[in-house]
């Protein structure tokens, strides 16, 4: 019996050299794969126009990827159990003008607050409707997004602005970060830190993986699920907070595609479309490079209905992509 | 017209057919008339592989009952199962796939909704609603369908043999890094895993050490209480025996153990006793060095009023 067993282990044995190194470079390659993207995208953007590379630019593309990057940290915890989160932009304009009109009366610390609250509550629906409920996630907070957009427009038809003397003192810049970049790079690190170093961020990679194995090891994937949903639409609502200092106003119609476009951020940036696997940091890395786009084509002045067709048509193709690998990686295993 | 008509339900396949033909393991065994066949001529057909060397062997552990069942139900799936198992014992599960026994091992465990019946563990009446519940009380699972089920294909090693205890890794905020890594190489050293580092990828791992590592992720949890479903499908025969190993020395440590197989050559080989499903009822507790192939078999085709439906 020992003698078939030394021999029965002899591929396993022969692979596992590198198997190994495989496993050690697999982080190493994904960020690698990331970065050059990114820097070839910067090369390109200071070839096509000088005004790429400097400092102004850069504060802007920040600034403008930071919103939809809050977002995207959303979608990012959603997407990691399995999920998708389509009301991420409803809830955002929600929590705008929830801002926006309370902020004057009962100031902008209670009136965010509120506006959070409000998007954990709405959050937490979509989470018990798709897991108590069996509503597929899709369904589930694109309904949530209806009632998020439909409250927005209950508050105010029109976009409210906010007076400059309340989102003046909240408007910081530090070099090329404003505050909602500073949001958004701070909250990525406390999402990455939670994800890797917390038992709660282990159970969402292992729920992502395989969500029955998850509940026989005894985590308790319902309660999780609802919270990371609730989570996700506090995130968005936080969003909203931010959109209101960066404009001084609060949109009820704000934010058409982007819950979309925060999934094609983080599919850009390795995430797993189904679950299960993703790095935060890339992710975000992710939606910049996305942004980065968007950002050149104005440089360069392209038709916005081109660009429309551009990003619509980068949507498909990096989702498609990755569902096309998650389905080979299916076959392979 | 000619018919060929398919069923593990004995009697019908005699009141049936003109002809009976049995097959085991996808080959032919035997043709015969019908008429003049028994139903035990059927089972002495469908038995007879080759028996296995006895892995546990001694007189049957005579300690405390560590898990009692009584009455358990689950209508349309069983009905009012009752056994206990002893600390160190290792109670088998037999009878035909459709019996029940998946159900009845997820039942106990939590991860489906008894309609009715009591479970103690170690003389206390413990109530359990979900697989937390199961294994706050000490007893894990090893479920049937692995891949589905049991292992996590894109996490580590590490990960998965963690997975079950990871609420007592935390540390303050965080979790304690240090102390999984040691309980992750525990785990490998003892079970012999042979896995390249702890952070591989368990699904680049062979079916047998996939099937170790959801194992190790229990003894990891110390459970008192160790149901096993199809511990040896899709394993290779070295890995079979290591499994039937860690099973021993799990019960020589103390713990309970309930198997349920489809193999009766493992049953009789690994267990004290075995207790058979026949259509969700319990037809009969054998002692395992007592019994025999044919034996478990006439209990497995026992009791053939079905279970009424939900």
């Amino acid at each position: 019996m020992s003698g078939q067993s030394s021999l029965a282990s002899v591929p396993d044995h022969a692979s596992g050299k590198s198997l190994a190194g495989q496993t050690r470079w697999r982080g190493l390659v994904s960020f690698a794969q990331i970065g050059v993207a990114f820097v070839a995208l910067l090369l390109l953007g200071s070839y096509l126009s000088p005004d790429f590379a400097s400092a102004g630019n850069f504060r802007n593309l920040l600034n403008q990827t930071s919103i939809l990057g809050v977002l995207a940290l959303a979608q990012f915890l959603v997407v990691l159990i399995g999920g998708f989160d389509l009301s991420v932009a409803a809830v955002l304009a929600l929590s705008s003008v929830i801002v926006a009109a309370e902020a004057p009366h009962v100031g902008f610390g209670l009136a965010g607050l509120a506006a959070i609250l409000a998007g954990l509550v709405l959050g937490a629906v979509s989470g018990v409707a798709s897991t108590v409920g069996r509503v597929p996630p899709m369904i589930a907070t694109l309904g949530v997004a209806g009632i998020a957009r439909g409250l927005a427009f209950v508050v105010t038809l029109k976009s409210l602005l906010v007076p400059i003397a309340i989102t003046n003192p909240l408007q910081v810049t530090l070099g090329v970060f404003t505050t909602t970049t500073m949001a958004w790079l701070a909250l990525t690190v406390v999402i990455a830190l939670m994800l890797e170093f917390t038992v709660t961020g282990r159970r969402l990679y292992a729920i992502g993986g395989n969500e029955r194995a998850s509940r026989l090891a005894g985590i308790p994937v319902t309660r999780l699920k609802i919270a990371t949903y609730s989570v996700a639409g506090g995130l968005s609502a936080l969003g909203g907070v931010l959109f209101v200092i960066r404009s001084s106003s609060g949109v009820p119609h704000v934010g058409a595609g982007w819950e979309l476009e925060s999934i094609a951020g983080i599919v850009i940036g390795g995430t797993q479309l189904f679950g299960g696997e993703g790095n935060v940091i890339e992710a975000m890395l992710g939606v910049l490079i996305y942004q980065m786009i968007s950002n050149l084509m104005n440089l360069v002045a392209i038709n916005p209905y081109y660009q429309d067709i551009v990003q619509a048509a980068v949507i498909v193709a990096v989702v498609g992509a990755s569902a096309l690998r998650a389905g080979w990686k299916g076959k392979r295993t | 017209m000619g018919l060929i008509y398919i069923s593990h339900r004995l009697e019908e396949v005699l009141r049936i057919g003109d002809r009976v033909t049995v097959l085991r393991d996808g080959a032919h065994v035997v043709t015969r008339p019908g008429a003049g066949m028994t139903q035990h001529d059927l089972i002495e057909a469908m038995v007879g592989r080759k028996l296995m060397a006895p892995v546990k062997t001694g007189a049957p552990p005579t300690g405390d009952d560590v898990l009692r069942v009584s009455g358990l139900t689950r209508r349309s799936e069983f009905e009012d199962v009752t056994f206990a198992v002893r600390e160190g014992e290792v109670l088998g599960l037999g009878g035909l796939v459709v019996a029940g026994r998946s159900e009845l091992l997820e039942t106990i465990f939590g991860a489906r909704k008894a309609d009715a019946g009591t479970i103690w563990i170690s003389g206390r009446d413990v109530r359990i609603a979900c697989p937390e519940d199961a294994i706050r009380a000490g007893v894990g699972l090893v479920p049937e369908e692995r891949r589905a089920s049991g292992v996590l294909l894109n996490r580590s090693v590490a990960d998965n043999l963690s997975l079950a205890v990871i609420d007592h890794l935390g540390s303050g905020f965080g979790l304690d890094l240090k102390r999984m890594r040691a309980l992750v190489a525990k785990q490998i050293a003892n079970l012999s895993i042979k896995t390249p580092s702890p952070e591989a990828l368990a699904g680049q791992l062979s079916g047998g050490k996939q099937q170790k590592i959801v194992i190790g992720k229990w003894l990891a949890a110390k459970v008192k209480v160790l149901l096993l479903d199809e511990p040896t499908r899709g394993v290779d025969v070295n890995a079979k025996s290591e499994i039937y190993r860690l099973v021993a020395d799990l019960a020589k440590s103390g713990a309970a153990i309930v198997v349920a197989s489809s193999e009766l050559p493992e049953l009789l080989a690994i267990t004290d006793r075995i207790l058979v499903l026949a259509q969700g009822r319990q037809t009969a507790v054998l002692e395992t060095a007592k019994t025999n192939e044919v034996e478990v078999m006439r209990y497995a085709f026992a009791g053939a009023k079905p279970l009424a439906a939900a």
